[in-house]
Order: C-alpha cells, then structure tokens, then sequence
C-alpha cells in the first residue's frame, strides 16, 4: 500500500460509509495541486466541530462552508464509524435506560437500610462506574462521532441543563439523562428539551423537586412541604436567566405548579423513565405565574409554565446569548444575540433554526472573531485526537486528564463547567496544555498509545490554522510542538 | 561468634556496641530513662517475653511510597482516571488476585508471594497521622499521632518501647539509620549501610518541548504569552519546591539505588545478630512528586532497587528467613490523583508489605476502600482502612511474643488485643 492509499484508507475509516466521498473531494483538490481552506471554512469547522480530522478541512472547503453548516445542521444524524460503535458496546451501562439502571445499580430494596452508611456508599460506588461510562462516551463521541454539532450541543445543555454536584443518587443517572432528555432534542425544540429534562429523574432528584410537595388530608391541602430549588434553577438559569423579570413570587409560584412531579415505579404506561405525577402531593390551587393566571388542572399546569416560559422574550435571549458565547465569542454583539433571540422565538424554539441563524450571520465569519478562542480541556484533548487521527482504546485517562486540566466532565468526580473562553487561558492553564502535549505525542496517557501521525501529516489536517512558525519549530520538534503550540491551543 | 559475645558484654554493661565508622555515641544513662519509662506506664517491669531467635525488621520507606503503583488496583475503573500517565495496565507486573498487580519492577518479590511468604496491605496508614514529611516521620516514630502523644511515653519511638516490652534491659537491636523509633531502646548495634550508588534526581517534564512552545507563544505576542511566560514561571517555581522537598524527605535514609546491594549485607548481619528482636532501616527516594512514571520510569527503578534490597536481605538472612518478618511501609502515602508534573503529592493509605517465612502471605490483606470520591480521605487521600500499627501488632505478639496485653504500652490509643489476626502464621 502507497502511502497515499493508506492515508486515504485512513480517512475512510474516519469518516465511515461516507469515507469513499471523502477521499473523492480529498484527492480531488489534491491532483489540482491543492486548494487552501479559505478562513470561513476554518471558521465553520473549528466552530461546528471538535477540530480537524485528516482530510476534514480540505472536504469541507471542496463543499464549501454553507454546504458543511447545512450537513451539521442535516436532521439525520451520520453512522457513526465502526470503532466507535464498538468502543460504545463495551460499555453496557449505555444501553440502559433510567428505571434499569434503578433496578440492577440502586440500592437494593431491602439491604439499604438495614446495612447503614455502607450499604449506601456501596450504592454510590456503583452509581459512579455507571457515571464514568457515560464520561467515556461523551470523550469518545466528541473524538469520533461524525455528528459533532450535536455532539457540541450535547455538551452545551448538558451544562446549561446541568446536574449540579453529586447529590444523592442523580449521578447514577447523568448517563440516562444526557441519552433520554438531552440527546433527542439537543437539535431540536427547546419546549420539548426543556420537558424532557424537568421529567426526568436525575433532574428530579438532583434539584429537589421530588420532594417539593403539598400534603392533602382528606381531599385537601393539609401541610405545605414547598422545595423552591428547582423553581429557582429553572427560572433563573434554564429559562428567562439571569436579569430576568421574574420575582421570588414567580419562584414559589413556580415551584407549588410543580408540586407532585415525583420520582417513582413506572406505575401505568404515562409514567415511563422513572418520573411520576403524584395528584395527591399536587397543589391543586390556581396560581399566578410571571403575571399570567395558570388554572389548577393538575399535572398540566406544568406544561403550561414551562410553555409560557419557553415563549418568554428573557428565555428567547438568555439562551440566544448563551448558544452566542458558546459558539462565537465571550461578548456576543447584542444585535446578533436579537436576532437569534428573534429567531428562537418565531420558531418557537426551534434550536436548529436558531443555530442557522448564529452561523450565517455576518457576524459569525467577521475577522474579529476566528481565532481567537482558547480551546477548552474537553475540545484541546478531542481536537487532539481528532487531528492525529487516534482512537483511544480506553478512554479512562483521558476522562482524568480532563479533569486534571480543571474541567471534570459530568460523570467524573464533579460536574463539568463550561466556563468562558477566557478562563483557559489562565497564566495556570496553559503550560499544562504543553505538558499535556508532550504526554500525547509519547503515549504517556493509559490507553493512548504514541500516535503514528508525523508532523508533517498532523500540519496537513490543521491546514491554514498552523503558522509557518510552528510548522518550522515542528520539524525538529515533532507532533508535541504542533499540539503544544498558541495555533493549536486557539480555534 | 567472637564478635557477638563481645556485643553481649557490652550490652550487659550497658554500653553500647558500636560499629566502626558509625558509631552511635548514645549514653548508657539511657538505661535510667528505659526504667522510669517502663514506671511511667504504670507497670512494674515485666520479665522479658520475647521468644529468642524470632525477629522483626522494619525498613521504613522514607518520602512515601506511592501505594497505587505497588499494588495497583488495576480492576478498578476509576484507577486509571485518577492516573493518567502513571496508571499500570491490567497486565502489568503479578496477578495479587482481588484486582491488584504487583508493579513489574517488584519482580523479584513475586515468588516469595507465590511461596505465600508475602502479605500485601493496602490502604495501610495510622489514622491522624501527620500530612507533611517531618509530621509524619515523627507520628512513625512515635507510634501514635500528635494527638494521642502524651508525657514521657510519648518521647520515646515505639521500636525503643518495644524492646524494652520484649527483652527488657537486655533486648537488642541491629540498625542501619538513625530515626527516633527506637528512642529508648537500651541497646543496639548500628551497621554503617557504606558508601554506594546515590539517589538520582527526579525526572522533570520534558524543557525542550517547554522550551519550544515558550519561543512560539512569545512570537504570538499578546495577552497569551504573557499568560504563558507568567504561568511557566510560576510553574517552574512550584516544581523547583517539589524536587526540593523530595530530596530532603530521602535525608537521612540509605538511597534506594544503595539498598539494592546493602540488602543482602543486612540480611546477613541479622542472620548472624539472632539475638537481636529488631532491626531497623530507612530506604529513601519514594517521594515522586514530578515524573513517577508507569511501568517504567523513576518510581519503577526505586521500586527495583527496593525489590532487590528485601530480595537480597531475605537472601542473606538465609534459613534464618524462617524466623524472620520483614515489614516495609512508607511514613505515608500519596494523592489518589496524580499531579500536574506526573507524579503524586503526599497522600496518607499507602502499601505495607510483610515478608518472611512466619509470614501468611500469599493474598491482599485488609480491606480496600475504593478510590470513589466518596472513598477517599479529604477527597484526595486513600483512606486508612488498616492501621500498620495493628499489623505489626499482630507480628509483635504472634511472632515476637509480646503479651497481648501490652499492645498498648507500644502504641498508645491501640487497644489490648488490637491486632491484625492472622498475619502470621
């Protein structure tokens, strides 16, 4: 085999059934002599992905970068490659939903109490090997999943959405809710998203709610028992964020519309994924909600808030903003955060179109703007990966690497923060990216063997992205200097 | 034989024997201190209780050895997230069974754990102990924490508490390094470890590459290399404490790279001093805060010159092996996690290994905490799931022959009786 043939080969791996058009628009522009990647096909792929694959950048200009926004933004996810899939399968937990993983990781029905502190920290260690694939599997698809918008949009509600801190037994599920809340929606209808995850167990218990009731005695409201936590978190963060119009009346309101949303057995077939409506821990009285009256009806008096609340300007902005700095820059200008929030709120929602909107804009390929960014650990080591063209045959080092370069991700020990860019580029942070860089290149990392990929092929796939400079310094210096560099260091 | 009787008439004068070269100019008025020491503790002296020709040799691993590396926990999934670059792989080194390996660089010590002549202890630690080195060795010395440290009792080492517990005025000892652990013991015969291979360094992480980004950051100019330049320094200056702190925690004890080939003299030595209950030594180069390494690296090579060190010394003690326990332990152990340098920080639950032929070995002994979060000591520490006091209880009264009853004289906050059963056999 050529070397040619096998880099080919190599990128057909990659990218998997579509590999063979891959190589098509790769070898094309190569037997014209190559065409450079121009700076707003950078821009697409540096923002819409994890970073550069081999090949990637010379595909996407070959497309062009419209093409390759509308592929990300396409509704039918791409296969995902055979070594994926299979790193995927060797993690059973990831095909479990919410009430499985209950019954064969929870406590054990009658032992828990009995046994005490143990018997319970029993439970949290398996709670926590179950958390750790889910960790492992968001790594791997960031690294390998050719739907890598989505993934970025996983990554972005599973913080928004967020968990919080280990509490109780919600860790067991931060698996469960990524696949059953998140997932499904991460592209679509931010009502159904939002339902999803206010329905979802791992939400239920991480924020309270299960235990935001009201105790009826014969028929009435007897002894108030009002958790405000999730009330709070959900106006104040999910919804209309911070600066918004809501009151402390809005939170307690909030909060007695969603008394009785319980976790419980799957008692009828309504009652799926571990989420159960209890009438009779429901407040039934009417309540006044951001100025509008919502009717006591029970468990739809939810849906009704959380609908409200979607159509609301301050969440159309809120996450207008958010999805801004996520994919663009630490102070979005405020007329393209109106007009995505325009956008959210004419589709109802509709995250993909809001997506479109951001990566059209004008402002999405000014100058100012590419690169600029300090990558964050979870897109430096993906990125890294991804442009050495490796699959990690474990991906438990990396999941602690991570956590080492201060972003854990959810399911290791703490919860991931998706801070602002600027946080990365801490005085702190940035030697260990070099430290990290040099443990990369030699296969330090357990289950990352030393890459094969030279300097001069891993130069190719980052394209234009990689100065002269850092070419020159990586011709002595191999791959590390090429991964230790500012060029790869920002996107 | 003409030299040990000559030990003997020194001692029954209550001078010292002394080798040349390392002499240890300890007073014989120590012997007054032993006397109103054994009054202190509220008992009348006891006729000595040590079952002659039975031994105990301590070698204490000076700076910690790192616990996770010795045995590693390799069938815990958490393993190799918290080690990064310094886990081992699940088919490294010797299958200990309950998902623990040998490090590969023990090699030597697989066999004597196939002869079921070595216990493995993790997670072994003496709760409350002190965190930093000189904390630590003096908690070592002491037998007990800080805490629990009262009057004179507490101004003497255990190892000094001990002989005395066991032979009384007569007891001896053979020591290759000075530690206060056997302050107050009325006799003991120092062997000079020599002059020989010294402690290297620790690895550092990798300049020219440090080198070659700083040059790139700097032509980027701006806020990040700034940030970088602020941040190399600031790091270079952290690491520079670190290998500081490494190479004073190896004060003091015989470098490990010397250990390898002073075992084996040690070891005959104490085949021949079988009047000797104790022995004593400290090997130092454990504290790997920067570059421990994997299966390979610094911390494998000290692991290698420790393997050959017991290796060479149960060699050398011959068939006097069979009436000879060996414990080597570290004054604590280290970070769960590993640092940003690839190594580990000082840590509490570490490795006790327990060798002879008395010995019961063959298994992992003790219970295993886990490395969850929930699992560890403080969030960052493996926690102290054994005392070492409570093992060598058990050694000191099974093998030994200290009555039950004076487990407490040795270790003060152990209870009478409070020991790991069955250690030995």
């Amino acid at each position: 085999m050529t070397r040619t043939a096998r880099f080919l080969g190599h990128v057909a791996a990659w990218l998997g059934p579509a590999g063979l058009f891959a190589c098509l628009v790769f070898a094309a522009p190569a037997l014209a002599g190559g065409t450079e990647p121009g700076p707003d096909v950078v821009q697409a792929v540096n923002r819409l992905t994890y970073g550069p694959t081999p090949g990637l950048l010379d595909k996407a200009a070959a497309m062009g970068a419209a093409a390759f926004i509308d592929a990300q933004l396409a509704p039918e996810p791409q296969p995902e490659p055979p070594e994926l899939e299979r790193a995927l399968a060797a993690l059973p937990t990831l095909h479990k939903d919410t009430v499985r993983l209950f019954r064969e990781y929870g406590p054990p029905a009658e032992e828990g109490r009995a046994e005490g502190p143990e018997a319970m920290r029993r439970t949290f260690d398996r709670a926590d090997a179950v958390a750790l694939e889910a960790a492992k599997a968001r790594l791997l698809r960031a690294v390998a999943s050719p739907n890598q918008l989505a993934e970025l949009m996983v990554a972005f509600w599973c913080e928004h959405l967020g968990l919080g801190p280990k509490k109780g037994l919600s860790h067991l599920w931060i698996g469960s809710y990524e696949r059953e809340a998140i997932r499904p929606h991460a592209l679509g209808n931010f009502f159904d998203l939002l339902a999803a995850t206010a329905m979802h167990p791992a939400m239920l218990m991480a924020q309270d709610n299960w235990k935001n009731v009201v105790v009826r005695e014969a028929g009435k409201p007897a002894k108030d028992s009002i958790d405000a936590t999730y009330a709070a978190v959900l106006l104040n963060r999910q919804t209309l964020g911070p600066g918004g119009p809501q009151k402390p009346a809005d939170v307690q309101a909030l909060a007695r519309i969603l008394t009785g949303w319980r976790v419980g057995a799957a008692r009828a077939d309504s009652d799926t994924g571990g989420f159960y409506f209890d009438a009779e821990r429901h407040d039934p009285s009417d309540k006044t909600l951001l100025g509008q009256r919502i009717k006591g009806t029970g468990f739809g008096e939810g849906a009704a808030a959380l609908r409200l609340l979607v159509e609301h300007p301050a969440t159309a902005k809120n996450i207008s903003r958010k999805l801004a700095v996520y994919f663009l820059t630490d102070d979005p200008p405020p007329a393209l955060v109106a007009r995505l929030a325009d956008t959210f709120q004419k589709t109802g929602g509709d995250i993909r179109q809001t997506l479109r909107a951001l990566f059209t804009s004008p402002e999405f390929q000014d100058d100012k703007y590419r690169g600029g960014r300090v990558k964050s650990p979870l897109r430096q080591v993906a990125s890294a990966l991804r442009a050495l063209g490796a699959f990690p045959a474990d991906a438990a080092g990396l999941v602690g690497t991570l956590a080492a370069l201060g972003q854990p991700l959810p399911g290791d020990a703490a919860e991931g923060a998706l801070a602002p860019a600027a946080q990365w580029a801490k005085a702190e942070a940035l030697p260990r990216r070099v430290s990290l860089a040099g443990d990369l290149a030699a296969g330090r990392i357990a289950g990352f063997p030393a890459p094969t990929a030279d300097p001069a092929a891993l130069a190719r796939t980052l394209g234009p992205t990689l100065s002269p400079a850092v070419r020159q310094a990586a011709e002595r210096g191999g791959v590390a200097v090429i991964l230790a560099s500012p060029d790869f260091v920002r996107y | 034989m003409r030299r040990r009787d000559a030990l003997r008439v020194l001692a029954g004068l209550g001078a010292l024997s002394l080798m040349p070269g390392a002499a240890l100019a300890k007073k014989a008025d120590r012997k007054g201190d032993a006397k109103s020491e054994a009054k202190a503790g509220g008992r009348e002296p006891v006729k000595p209780s040590w079952r002659e020709g039975k031994q105990l040799v301590v070698v204490l691993l000076q700076g910690g050895p790192d616990g996770l590396s010795m045995a590693a926990p390799t069938a815990d999934p958490l393993y190799a997230v918290l080690r990064p670059t310094t886990a081992l792989t699940a088919e490294a080194g010797t299958d200990l069974g309950n998902g623990f390996r040998l490090h590969p660089a023990l090699t030597l010590l697989a066999p004597l754990y196939a002869r079921k002549q070595l216990a493995v202890i993790p997670a072994c630690a003496m709760p409350g102990q002190g965190a930093t080195h000189a904390a630590a060795l003096a908690d070592f010395a002491a037998g007990a924490p800080a805490a629990q440290r009262k009057g004179k009792a507490g101004a003497a080492g255990w190892l000094g508490r001990l002989a005395l517990a066991l032979g009384g005025e007569r007891s001896q000892m053979v020591v290759a390094s000075q530690s206060e652990a056997y302050d107050g013991a009325p006799h003991y015969a120092m062997l000079a470890p020599g002059r020989g291979e010294s402690l290297p360094g620790l690895p550092v992480e990798d300049q020219t590459l440090f080198d070659a980004a700083g040059k790139l950051y700097g032509q980027a100019g701006g806020s990040l290399a700034k940030a970088f330049a602020a941040g190399r320094e600031a790091r270079q200056e952290q690491l520079a404490k670190l290998l500081e702190e490494s190479r004073r925690a190896a004060a003091g004890a015989v470098p490990a790279p010397h250990f390898a080939e002073f075992g084996p003299r040690l070891g005959k030595e104490l085949a021949r001093r079988r009047d000797a209950a104790l022995g004593f030594v400290a090997v130092g180069g454990f504290d790997t805060h920067s570059g421990q390494g994997a299966a390979k690296g610094y911390l494998a090579d000290r692991l290698r010159d420790l393997g050959q060190g017991l290796a060479g010394m149960l060699a050398g003690l011959g068939p006097a092996a069979a009436d000879t326990v060996v414990v080597a332990l570290g004054e604590f152990g280290r970070t769960a996690r590993e640092n940003a340098f690839g190594g580990t920080d000082n840590g509490l639950g570490g490795v006790m290994l327990v060798l002879g032929g008395p010995v019961a070995g063959g298994r992992v002994v003790g219970p295993w905490p886990g490395l969850a979060g929930h699992r560890l000591a403080g969030g960052r520490d493996i926690a102290a799931a054994t005392d070492w006091r409570e093992a060598v209880a058990a050694i000191a009264v099974s093998h030994l022959g200290l009555p039950e009853k004076r487990i407490p004289d040795i270790f003060p906050g152990l209870g009478p009786g409070q020991m790991l059963g069955g250690l030995v056999g």
